[in-house]
């Protein structure tokens, strides 16, 4: 699809909206501000280079499946990316959630992410920040939305035990 | 609906994503089942707290320069960590952050505007990250005190009209904000407060008394008070928002 000048204002000005998005998914993906930055910066300028085929749909999907790529590529590159395949048992036992403890700060927060395998952290951070859906995810990681959803159930459950650990506040 | 089938709805329930008929049945599912309820609730104010932590992520200037200077630039490619690169986002820095913005015809409280009302609209109206009983207001200072660094006054209670309903530590413009949410009586208002001196240029279009700026539906009503700058936010009536507002103030 070919863009007038108009609608190339249009896409500049709907492409800068998702910045901090983008740049949040990139820093979940590395874990790393540096390269995250880098990463996010090449996603624009694989966007831009694109942009006469974006369909005028979902446009933060879009950016964020050029990210992914381009992470996956790269990852690849410096084998960085070990596909130890998870255990989906599709089972969603409650026993084991805990509750959110009393007196978390964000230092708490961040340290129990951290502490999650990637594709867990990734998971649970696409969900609850960047509020994408079930399917949404499913095609982003290219798994089928039940994966999704019992990844996200162990996720859950290992976030709410990493979380209890840090009750009580200042650590 | 088995227990299995209701923890499949969860995480789109918690996002309003379901069906009506879905949303009712497993509505009836957890008022009946207190395993899975109880699991429901621990998953919400799990997400809760992510959400908190990773909503106050924001890009870094640097990078928000570089894509400014790209997109207005257009096509020309990066000089990603380039002394060019470097130039070009002094100059523009030089010739004023808000001039940038103004190549997408806005003035700074036009930009202030339309941040505001959006955060408003992503997470208000999503019906998110109440991290405390609507009669609390202490304790919701207490959380606030805990993760931000300025002092937040308590809020507003409400006075039968308008009613607070909850609160949470947040960012908006690349800064920490506390934000309260009321309900009035037509819809959702968000309140914003920031140390006045920490919106740096932006800080000398706050007045004493409340002014308005409007951005389609909504209106934002801001004002400073003892060194802090209010923001409220709302698609609620003129009259509602005044109401609201002098509340606010009286405190």
């Amino acid at each position: 699809m070919i863009l007038d000048p108009m609608d190339a204002r249009d896409f500049e000005a709907e492409a800068l909206a998702h910045l901090t998005s983008v740049y949040r998914v990139a820093l979940w993906f590395c874990g790393n501000p540096e390269q995250a930055e880098d990463l996010t910066q090449e996603t624009y300028v694989r966007a831009l280079a694109a942009r006469d085929r974006f369909a005028r749909t979902n446009m933060r999907g879009w950016l964020l499946t050029i990210l992914r790529n381009l992470y996956l590529n790269a990852a690849r590159r410096r084998s960085l990316v070990t596909e130890v395949p998870l255990e989906d048992s599709g089972d969603f036992p409650v026993e084991a959630i805990r509750d959110v403890p009393a007196g978390l700060v964000r230092r708490d927060i961040e340290a129990a992410l951290n502490k999650l395998p990637q594709e867990l952290r990734l998971l649970v951070l696409l969900v609850d920040v960047e509020e994408l859906s079930m399917a949404e995810i499913a095609e982003l990681l290219g798994w089928p939305v039940g994966t999704v959803k019992s990844r996200l159930w162990r996720a859950r459950t290992m976030l709410s035990q990493l979380l209890s650990d840090y009750s009580g506040g200042m650590t | 609906m088995t227990c299995e089938s209701a923890r499949w709805l969860f995480e789109d329930a918690l996002r309003d994503r379901l069906a009506v008929a879905d949303r009712e049945e497993l509505g009836r599912h957890l008022a009946g089942c207190s395993p899975c309820a109880e699991a429901y609730g621990r998953i919400e104010r799990q997400a809760r707290v992510v959400a908190t932590f990773g909503t106050a992520v924001d890009a870094p200037v640097s990078l928000r320069r570089w894509a400014l200077a790209v997109l207005v630039r257009r096509g020309r490619g990066p000089r990603w960590k380039s002394a060019l690169a470097g130039a070009v986002a002094g100059a523009l820095l030089v010739a004023g952050a808000f001039s940038i913005l103004n190549r997408l015809a806005e003035d700074p409280l036009e930009m202030l505007t339309r941040e505001v009302v959006n955060d408003h609209v992503r997470v208000v109206l999503r019906q998110r990250a109440v991290e405390a009983a609507p009669e609390d207001p202490k304790t919701l200072q207490t959380i606030m005190a805990r993760v931000l660094d300025f002092p937040v006054p308590s809020p507003f209670p409400g006075n039968g009209v308008n009613r607070l309903i909850g609160g949470r530590p947040s960012y908006l413009l690349q800064r920490e904000v506390a934000c309260f949410y009321y309900r009035t009586p037509s819809s959702l208002a968000t309140l914003f407060i920031v140390p006045v001196d920490r919106l740096g240029g932006l800080s000398r279009w706050f007045p004493s008394a409340p002014e308005v700026r409007k951005r389609g539906d909504y209106q934002m009503a801001f004002w400073r008070s003892d060194g802090l700058a209010y923001f409220l936010v709302s698609d609620s009536s003129s009259h509602e928002l005044s109401a609201l507002t002098e509340g606010i103030r009286r405190m």
